[in-house]
């Protein structure tokens, strides 16, 4: 085989061996800039690992906490009409429930209000004789 | 003349009787609300097992009594033992068939039983005549997602988050169904609208990490867990984010 020949096979194969290299290397190169799926490092085994457990438990699936059931009923609690509402209510109604008062003294103020004036009143601090000075 | 005095001192016995018979039961009547009332006393104090022995007095001066039997079913579930609180809620049922808060309870008690087939049948059944009760949707997603069923879950939680947009634990739940089905995006969509709720919401930062580690942004994931560690009262919680951030070692 002719010297120049076999030059030219020899560069030729070189060349080939370059080039596929460089193209393998860009095509790597553009996937991992383009998808963020390929930039990512994969997570460890142990990071998921962790992440299961916590979103399992401490993290898990979050409940309506207190108020998952529609509390007590009867005189003085919420009623059994206000219960169902709060069952049905397109809104989350929760907390409406007032202290018990089976026995509710009936000339008693009602909540928030003063009582009226009565015939009777609690005595007041002594007054001092003499005026101000 | 003897037969008019026969006749009067018959009517005054039964009148007599029957005065008896009414003063009894209103003072047996005053007795079970005393009961009740220091029942639902201890109950709000979170003295359950005093609460208890309130309702069991009252229930055996009345034991047909709807109302005491709902509240012994509350107190029961408080105390942690679902069998004899559903066994209650399913008595007041019978009772009244039409009794929604006892059945809806039954729904969450069945939750609380691992019966996931049984509250969902309840929750459906509240639905089927009220489609806008926000808390049976809420609660059959927490059935659906408890049986592993995220997909359908997310809808429900969509449905309740449309309903009471306010409602930062919807928000959560539904992020954590999409989450589960693979939608990164979706559930970090869902995860801001709670944070915008809540900005102190541990759960909704992990949660936020998991998904930028996932998405390969560990430098952001590390950030949210360290938020998640920040705000998290759970010492659990705190532990385990502690734990993935020395892991993602940024």
């Amino acid at each position: 085989m002719p010297m120049h020949f076999r030059r030219i096979l020899t560069t030729a194969a070189v060349s080939t061996a370059v080039l596929g290299g460089v193209l393998f290397n860009l095509s790597s190169g553009s996937n991992k800039s383009g998808d963020p799926a390929f930039a990512a490092t994969t997570p460890s085994k142990n990071v998921l690992d962790l992440i299961d457990r916590a979103l399992s438990g401490p993290a898990g699936i979050e409940d309506e906490g207190s108020y998952n059931l529609i509390d007590p009923i009867g005189p003085g609690a919420s009623t059994s009409v206000s219960a169902a509402d709060e069952v049905y209510a397109s809104t989350l109604i929760v907390g409406k429930y007032t202290p018990w008062q089976a026995y509710r003294d009936p000339f008693a103020a009602a909540p928030g209000t003063t009582p009226p004036p009565g015939p009777y009143t609690p005595p007041g601090p002594p007054r001092r004789r003499g005026g101000s000075k | 003349m003897k037969r008019i005095a026969w006749a009067v001192l018959a009517a005054a016995v039964v009148l007599g009787t029957s005065g008896t018979a009414k003063a009894q039961n209103f003072f047996r009547q005053m007795r079970v609300d005393s009961f009740v009332g220091s029942g639902i006393d201890l109950y709000h104090h979170g003295d359950y097992n005093g609460a208890l022995d309130k309702f069991e007095a009252a229930l055996r001066l009345s034991p047909d009594d709807l109302q005491v039997r709902y509240n012994r079913a509350l107190d029961l579930y408080a105390l942690g033992r679902f069998q004899d609180a559903a066994r209650d809620f399913k008595a007041c049922l019978v009772q009244q068939p039409d009794f929604v808060p006892a059945l809806f309870n039954l729904g969450v008690t069945d939750i609380a039983l691992n019966d996931y087939g049984g509250a969902k049948t309840i929750f459906d059944q509240i639905l089927s005549d009220h489609p806008t009760s926000m808390r049976a949707h809420f609660d059959l997603g927490l059935s659906q997602y408890l049986s592993g069923h995220a997909d359908q879950a997310e809808k429900d939680f969509a449905v309740a988050t449309l309903l009471h947009p306010q409602y930062v634990q919807a928000h959560y739940d539904r992020a954590l169904a999409l989450y589960k089905t693979g939608n990164l995006v979706g559930a970090d969509n869902e995860l801001g609208l709670a944070l915008k709720l809540n900005s102190s919401f541990a759960k909704a930062y992990f949660l936020r990490g998991a998904i930028r580690l996932r998405q390969g942004d560990n430098t952001e994931a590390r950030g949210q867990f360290e938020s998640a560690a920040k705000t998290a009262a759970d010492p659990v919680l705190k532990s385990l984010c502690a734990q993935i951030i020395a892991q993602i070692g940024v």
